[in-house]
């Protein structure tokens, strides 16, 4: 609008922590989403499935579309009590971590045949774990945004700490399975296709992967509350 | 008649300067309540205007008495000269303001007049200008948002040791809240009764005024305490700080009114201070050591913020409302205090300064406190930018202008 010279306008921007919580909130949402999408291609509802996979893809676009805004409104000279540059690196493996339920999705959906007996417990557990340590991270944010709220109070950040060591903690655990799993595969390599082993030891991999940039996440978030 | 043109066209440019110092400039005591939800638009033009008014009538004259002889030694200029002059000033001061808000550059009503009075003066004789009045004035412009910056950290550091880092913070800011009302209302009272009210035949020394302030100062933390008192919260999971943003609100609208009052004492003279000197050439008051300021100069002067409020600022109060959620009620309590508090004694000092930089020096003092998510710091070099053009361009206006009327008015 013309015919204002008001300074003050110039001197405060929109907070990226809040949208970063949205951000957040879409990658769990599609956690959530790909857990249930799990389940139904376990059971063999496809159409099910394939429509959780489309509301991914929908949530994917929308995070993406919070990540661009919050880079493109963080130039130079713009003061934050934070370290700009960890920030900008807690965005972007958020936004890995989205990325990845995307492509597990996608990669489950090239696919489509039961999973053996066997194995459907641990990849439950896996998805499981996958799921907790996404919403560890979501907590993870909330918390940093509660310690940014506070300015920084000793207390918040103890709180925010112990979040991302239970980060930690489910990371591994995740770790655990994910090497069980793949064992378990192997093990019964003889009575699975090529394409069968390829497919479901990848999928285990891209669900470690999915712990593992939550946990980045974590620590992110853990630099950015460091003194 | 020649004269009575000129009175007539002062008081015109006046009441446009007023007009435009109530438009833009307002929005920095109203932006950040009805942008948090604190007041509604209509309120807070209600409040705006009422404590505009009040700030330039009472507190209005220590300013008004620097631009109107402080900046050039009117005993050294012909009365007829100097009145085309302060309105030469005006209307340069007006022109260039005009200009710069259309163009969105931030500057300063208080730097336009300052300049723009320097500039006719310059014309006549460089030797006019008290250079260490303009020097001081100039000086207070870099010291003042720096005070607001400091004051706003240290209001905004008692609040995170003694109210955010409590278990039941709201319980703690009921306890707190009314020292920062003692002091508000302090110092207000304080601004009115010392060197103040003499138009009102009172006349009180320093520390009658003290004892007078401090008791009006004990009687407004008791009403504070009390009416905070009342007020009912409960926390759910992890809400803490929303529930005590909640509760700033309320304390938010005494800070706005707080700086309106300010704003008003402080940036009236921007407009009537010409209009002071034009008006006492004209009644024949010799203009020496002391100006007259009559009431009814002030008071137009008033009446033109409130004009600029209610028929443009309301516009600008909204846009920035809607873009200025991101100060939230705390952190603009604590921006907003500590701009009332420098401006209010910068006026009783005399000394014109911008109110809008000293919000920004205050946010960026919250700021540093790690109160604030983002703050633009671009927003430094823009403003030292406009310091930097706001200066020759006023002067050259109001030099232009100058001679051009010289050329009508007096041959």
């Amino acid at each position: 609008m013309r015919f204002i010279r008001t300074p003050i306008i110039q001197t405060l921007r929109k907070s990226p922590f809040e949208a970063l919580i949205d951000h957040a909130h879409y990658v769990r949402d599609s956690a959530e989403l790909l857990r249930g999408a799990f389940d139904d291609y376990l059971e063999g509802r496809y159409d099910e499935f394939e429509k959780k996979r489309q509301k991914i893809e929908e949530l994917e676009l929308k995070a993406d579309y919070i990540k661009s805004n919050i880079r493109n409104h963080l130039p130079k000279g713009v003061w934050m009590p934070v370290d700009r540059g960890v920030f900008l690196s807690l965005l972007s493996e958020m936004d890995k971590v989205e990325d990845i339920i995307q492509d597990v999705t996608e990669w489950l959906s090239l696919r489509k045949k039961p999973v053996p007996e066997e194995l459907k417990k641990d990849f439950e557990t896996l998805f499981e774990k996958s799921l907790e340590s996404i919403k560890l991270c979501e907590d993870a944010i909330d918390a940093l945004n509660i310690v940014i709220e506070s300015s920084f109070l000793e207390k918040e950040r103890e709180k925010t700490k112990e979040i991302v060591h239970r980060l930690h903690v489910v990371e591994h655990e995740s770790d655990l399975i994910e090497r069980r799993l793949t064992r378990e595969i192997f093990s019964i390599e003889d009575r699975l296709s090529a394409a069968a082993l390829f497919h479901l030891s990848k999928l285990v991999f891209l669900l470690g992967e999915l712990a593992n940039h939550a946990e980045n996440a974590g620590d992110r978030v853990r630099a950015l509350i460091a003194r | 008649m020649l004269l009575e043109l000129i009175v007539i066209l002062a008081i015109l440019a006046s009441l446009y300067m007023s007009w435009n110092i109530g438009a833009n400039d307002v929005a920095n005591s109203m932006g950040t309540s009805v942008g948090s939800g604190a007041l509604t638009l209509r309120n807070a033009i209600i409040i705006a205007v009422v404590f505009e008014f009040l700030g330039a009538v009472l507190v209005g004259k220590h300013v008004t008495n620097t631009i109107a002889k402080g900046i050039v030694d009117p005993t050294m200029i012909p009365s007829n000269t100097l009145m085309v002059g302060m309105l030469a000033a005006l209307i340069g001061a007006g022109l260039w303001v005009t200009i710069a808000t259309y163009l969105r550059l931030p500057v300063s009503t208080t730097q336009s007049i300052v300049g723009a009075v320097m500039g006719f003066a310059a014309i006549i004789n460089m030797e006019l200008i008290h250079w260490e009045v303009v020097g001081d004035i100039a000086a207070s412009w870099v010291v003042s948002p720096i005070l607001g910056a400091i004051m706003a950290y240290i209001f905004f550091m008692i609040m995170r040791k003694f109210i955010f880092s409590k278990d039941d913070p709201i319980k703690e800011a009921k306890v707190v809240m009314p020292f920062f009302i003692f002091l508000t209302a302090t110092l207000i009272s304080m601004s009115l009764l010392f060197k103040g009210l003499k138009n009102l035949g009172m006349n009180f020394g320093f520390l009658q005024s003290l004892g007078i302030s401090i008791f009006s100062g004990i009687i407004a933390m008791g009403i504070g305490y009390l009416l905070l008192k009342r007020y009912r919260y409960t926390y759910e999971d992890g809400d803490k700080y929303k529930k005590l943003e909640k509760f700033f609100i309320y304390l938010q609208v005494m800070t706005a009114g707080s700086v309106a009052f300010a704003h008003g004492a402080n940036d009236v003279a921007n407009s009537v201070g010409p209009l002071v000197t034009i008006v006492d050439i004209y009644n024949g008051i010799p203009v020496g050591e002391e100006v007259i300021i009559p009431l009814w100069v002030l008071m137009l002067g008033g009446f033109g913020i409130v004009l600029g409020v209610s028929t443009w600022g309301y516009k600008v109060i909204e846009t920035i409302g809607h873009r200025i959620t991101e100060i939230t009620p705390t952190r603009g309590f604590a921006a907003e205090l500590a701009t009332a508090f420098t401006v209010l004694v910068f006026s009783k000092l005399g000394m014109p300064v911008s109110t809008s930089q000293v919000i920004v020096g205050s946010v960026m003092g919250v700021g540093f406190a790690r109160g604030i998510a983002t703050v633009d710091y671009r927003i430094v070099k823009n403003i030292i930018l406009s310091w930097v053009f706001t200066i020759p361009v006023a002067m050259a206006f109001s030099a232009g202008i100058f001679l051009l009327f010289k050329y009508i008015f007096l041959g």
